[in-house]
């Protein structure tokens, strides 16, 4: 304490106006709250490889007019130079008070793309706005005044639980593509990203409680017949015997009748990892959802009780996803 | 690794904007490019075109190498291997022709839109003409709104014209600067690279030789050969004697200048005393050197020399407007000049074996032991009495041309005239020569106006111990041409079908803006900067004011830009109502019912009226009037309606707050 203090009186003058106006200059900000108004200050404004191009073409035009005193060849140079100051004040006025409404994500599965649909809006009428993140850019050719757009950021998930969209950079060249006018916020957003449903799962673990209709292969007490092992299989069903002649593993089947009510729980699954329980957990969640099953999630500190709802499978999802994260949404998943 | 472009990155739109960019852009430099090159815009446009609507396969790159290589050749085959502005005008053009043909991407065609502009900056290198100015402005919005269309992909109408209204604004706002800076940028004295021949243009106007048709060629132009602003009174027509090359030898059919005696005196002073006149003269280009000035010039401009017959050369090539002063004598000797025995021997000379009838004639005459002055009135007797007629389209003549027109044709135009007497005096012994230039011209309000039609022929003749007398056989035959000028000539019979007063009238009023033009745009010059400096108090050789003007320029152009964009910017008129809905949601709020941003106007109001059913009626009601409001057209009659929304808003603050 005494030494932040310290520092404090001893933060020169420019100092101190970088720490007041730091996050408007900062390309690295904070999260920001929507709806966001984007604000002149933090316009930046720089020319294009064609406004370069012109600049250079405009440039040799007023030294022929110069060198010639050719005073036609001089109107038309400055007329060019009048229209790239106008185009850099319009690309400026084209970006200002955007507002940035608000941020829609469905939750989606690891490796699968995460989409920030971002809704703007503006008084006036803007053009070509484009947003763009590390791994995608889109562009919007209209947003009509007082109407409300979409653009949709996207974002390759590596690992379950929330992310954001992270750092999303907003520009537009309009009207005539020799300037370019960017901001970079960082928008309160964030995204549900479950665990990645193992490809393919065990059977679901049936407990008989009660008759069912189907006969699904489950680990049963009648023996049924042979199957390639499955990482999860228990040791006890491996087939010795069978496995010593083929050199596979194989396991034992048994079959049961199967009961409508199943338990999914995370301390009886044998795998190591963590995240591979996870996994088969989601897949599970998601083949008792398609089944139709009333089914039970069981995980440290959650018990989802039985149920069948969109409510409870989305409730198991969430909680698979923010297992052992905690709730806030963090930034490290970020790629 | 082979790179595959997609052909079609570009809309048809798109295209449609690049090729007439690159049209507009070329069209001015076609007359003066070779012929092969406009079918090779032609073919390249709509290949290119065809190539867009999908209807043709883009052509190989291979092609396009071998085709660029095979016109590179063309061009140094046909026009040669010199930096001159024809050469660089051809390559330029066809190279930004060709660039199409491999205009894919968007980066390309900013390429080829951008050099558009220079393109048609070079046609400037040419002519300065108003009617250019049209021109300029025309082909920069088309260039600038393919620019526009280029960043804004929005294929839907070829010629939107909400989209062209932006571009025409977005120009309009760019041109105080362009004004400011067309004022105010400093300019250069002189060219630091390459000389003014560098854009010479082809001769034009009255030539260093004459011979039969020659003037009367010139008479069927319209155009300007120059102006002139008189300091005082305006002299009369039959005085206005623009003297210009001057010839002394003849070959039987052309007179040409006598190049080999240049003597050439900087200045002349002259104490005589006389009727002097002193005028201005803007001389439009001619690509040739002679200046013209009134019969007989007395002070030469400082850019211009006095040969040693009188007449005014300039030291460069006439290629840019030019302006000079000079002041002029009439007198009918031209008391200055001396003649060496060389000259006088060289002024009698005639071509041998050439019209010997006349030659005859006149050794009849010479028989009559007449004084010079008497010969000189026997000729100009013979033109005025004998039939001769005064004719822009005379008889061609051949082999002996004095003799036949003399004789035969009798009919001719003042070249014919001049050169006539001129041979007879010759024959007679009398040192004689051709004096062509300008006589008279068109009063145009403020200026006098000499065209090109009012080109001339006369003749001079020295008389020992006397000087120079000019001698005008024209007018002993067509004594209204030298009074009322080549006007008179072309109200007598029209010169084609389209000549009457009526359209040289409008010409003349054409002529009277370009004058304007020219003064305030074509020639503003670093002499007249330096007078604008001046008014403002600043000095235009000190960098230091001048960069303090530009920043000033720049700076309030800025102003005057953001204050038109501001301006110009859909103004919010709903904001009110935002303001009323705010506090009809802040009454809910304080209640802890916040509105979610996603939620809209109508599904707010009922879960409020869900939550509070006793203000169930004010909820719709405000709900419904807000929405008619805030959505439908302002009017001012609605404005009671906009007090109703907030006392609604404070019935419903009593509504909600009575239960708690």
């Amino acid at each position: 304490m005494k030494q932040e203090s310290l520092n404090n009186e001893d933060k020169t003058f420019i100092e101190k106006m970088l720490t007041k106006f730091a996050p408007n200059l900062m390309l690295h900000r904070k999260v920001e709250k929507l709806p966001l108004t984007i604000n002149w200050r933090r316009v930046f404004i720089l020319p294009t490889k064609p406004g370069l191009f012109f600049g250079f073409i405009t440039f040799l035009m007023l030294v022929a007019s110069l060198n010639f005193n050719n005073n036609m060849g001089l109107m038309m140079t400055f007329l060019l130079v009048g229209l790239a100051q106008v185009a850099m004040y319009r690309v400026f006025f084209n970006l200002r008070n955007l507002i940035i409404q608000s941020v829609s994500t469905k939750p989606v599965f690891t490796g699968e793309q995460a989409v920030f649909c971002i809704h703007l809006k503006s008084i006036e009428s803007k053009y070509d706005i484009c947003i763009k993140n590390k791994q995608s850019e889109q562009q919007l050719i209209k947003l009509p005044a007082e109407k409300i757009q979409t653009l949709e950021c996207r974002l390759m998930t590596t690992s379950r639980g929330w992310i954001t969209c992270g750092k999303i950079k907003i520009h537009t060249s309009y009207p005539f593509g020799l300037f370019f006018a960017w901001i970079w916020t960082n928008v309160d957003s964030k995204c549900l990203v479950y665990p990645h449903p193992e490809n393919s799962p065990p059977a679901l673990p049936f407990h008989a409680q009660s008759e069912g209709k189907t006969n699904v292969i489950i680990h049963g007490e009648e023996f049924h017949g042979l199957k390639p092992f499955q990482s999860g299989d228990s040791m006890r069903l491996i087939a010795w015997k069978r496995t010593a002649q083929t050199g596979e593993l194989i396991s034992r089947e048994f079959q049961q009748n199967q009961g409508e009510k199943l338990l999914l729980d995370f301390s009886q699954i044998v795998l190591k990892d963590t995240e591979m329980k996870l996994s088969r957990l989601t897949a599970w969640v998601l083949l008792a959802k398609q089944l139709q099953f009333d089914y039970c999630l069981k995980l440290p500190q959650f018990n989802s009780g039985f149920g069948y709802s969109n409510q409870h499978h989305l409730d198991c999802l969430k909680a698979l996803a923010l297992f052992g994260k905690s709730q806030k949404y963090s930034t490290d998943n970020l790629q | 690794m082979s790179i595959s472009i997609d052909y079609h990155l570009l809309s048809s739109k798109q295209v449609f904007w690049i090729l007439l960019s690159v049209i507009i852009s070329i069209s001015p430099h076609l007359p003066r490019l070779p012929i092969w090159f406009g079918f090779l815009a032609i073919i390249v446009v709509s290949s290119r075109w065809l190539t867009a609507t999908k209807k043709l396969r883009p052509m190989p790159k291979l092609m396009i190498a071998f085709i660029t290589i095979m016109l590179s050749l063309a061009i140094i085959y046909f026009q040669g291997f010199k930096l001159n502005r024809e050469i660089s005008v051809t390559i330029l053009s066809t190279m930004t022709v060709l660039k199409l043909l491999e205009t894919w991407r968007k980066r390309d065609a900013w390429m080829v839109v951008t050099l558009c502009y220079f393109v048609i900056l070079t046609r400037f290198f040419y002519s300065q003409d108003m009617l250019l100015v049209f021109y300029l402005f025309i082909s920069v919005i088309v260039i600038t709104h393919t620019l526009y269309v280029l960043q804004h992909d929005n294929d839907e109408n070829y010629l939107d014209k909400h989209e062209i209204k932006q571009t025409l604004g977005l120009l309009m706002t760019g041109l105080p600067l362009a004004a400011l800076f067309f004022l105010f940028f400093p300019r250069l004295g002189s060219p630091i690279w390459g000389s003014p021949d560098f854009f010479g243009q082809g001769k034009t106007g009255m030539s260093e030789e004459m011979s039969p048709g020659s003037i009367s060629q010139l008479f069927n132009d319209d155009s300007t050969a120059f102006r002139v602003i008189f300091d005082d009174e305006i002299p009369k027509n039959s005085q206005l004697y623009w003297r210009g090359p001057v010839l002394w030898d003849f070959d039987g059919k052309t007179w040409s200048r006598n190049k080999k005696t240049r003597s050439i005196h900087r200045s002349k002073s002259f104490r005589e005393s006389g009727e002097r006149v002193s005028y201005e003269v803007e001389l439009e280009p001619t690509g040739q050197h002679f200046m013209f000035a009134l019969d007989y010039v007395a002070d030469a401009p400082t850019e211009a020399l006095i040969l040693s017959d009188s007449q005014l050369m300039s030291k460069i090539k006439i290629n840019q407007l030019g302006h000079y002063k000079a002041t002029s004598f009439f007198k009918i000797y031209n008391p200055y000049e001396r003649l060496s025995f060389d000259a006088l021997d060289r002024l009698t000379q005639l071509p041998k074996g050439f019209n010997d009838k006349t030659l005859n004639m006149i050794k009849q005459w010479k028989s009559l032991n007449l004084s010079p002055e008497q010969l000189i009135q026997k000729a100009l007797l013979l033109f005025a009495r004998d039939e001769f007629y005064y004719s822009y389209s005379p008889p061609l003549l051949f082999g002996d041309t004095v003799d036949q027109f003399l004789f035969e044709t009798k009919s001719g135009f003042c070249e014919h005239y001049a050169s006539a007497f001129t041979v007879m005096m010759r024959a007679a012994g009398l040192p004689t020569r051709v004096v062509t230039g300008y006589q008279g011209g068109i009063f145009n309000k403020d200026y006098l106006l000499v065209k090109q039609s009012d080109a001339h022929a006369w003749s001079e003749v020295w008389i020992k111990n006397k000087g120079w007398l000019r001698v005008d056989p024209t007018a002993a035959v067509s004594p209204e041409r030298v009074e009322k000028g080549s006007q008179a000539l072309m109200n007598q019979n029209s010169r084609s079908w389209h000549d009457n007063g009526w359209s040289r009238k409008l010409g003349e009023r054409y002529d009277g803006m370009r004058h304007k033009w020219n003064k305030w745009v074509r020639d503003y010059n670093a002499v007249k900067q330096q007078a604008l400096f001046n008014v403002f108090g600043f000095d235009s050789q000190n960098g230091k004011s001048i960069a303090i003007v530009l920043g000033i320029i720049m700076i309030s152009t800025t102003l005057i830009v953001l204050l038109f964009l501001y301006l110009t910017r859909p103004k919010r008129i709903l904001n009110h109502y935002d303001k009323i809905y705010q506090q009809f949601l802040t009454v809910f709020i304080k209640k802890g019912l916040v509105k979610p941003v996603d939620l809209g106007v109508t599904s707010f109001a009922e879960s409020a009226c869900e939550r509070y059913p006793q203000a169930q009626t004010s909820i719709v009601e405000f709900t419904q009037l807000y929405l008619k409001l805030r959505f439908s057209k302002y009017s001012k009659k609605q404005k009671n309606l906009d007090k109703r929304l907030l006392t609604i808003v404070s019935k419903i603050k009593n509504q909600i707050g009575e239960i708690k």
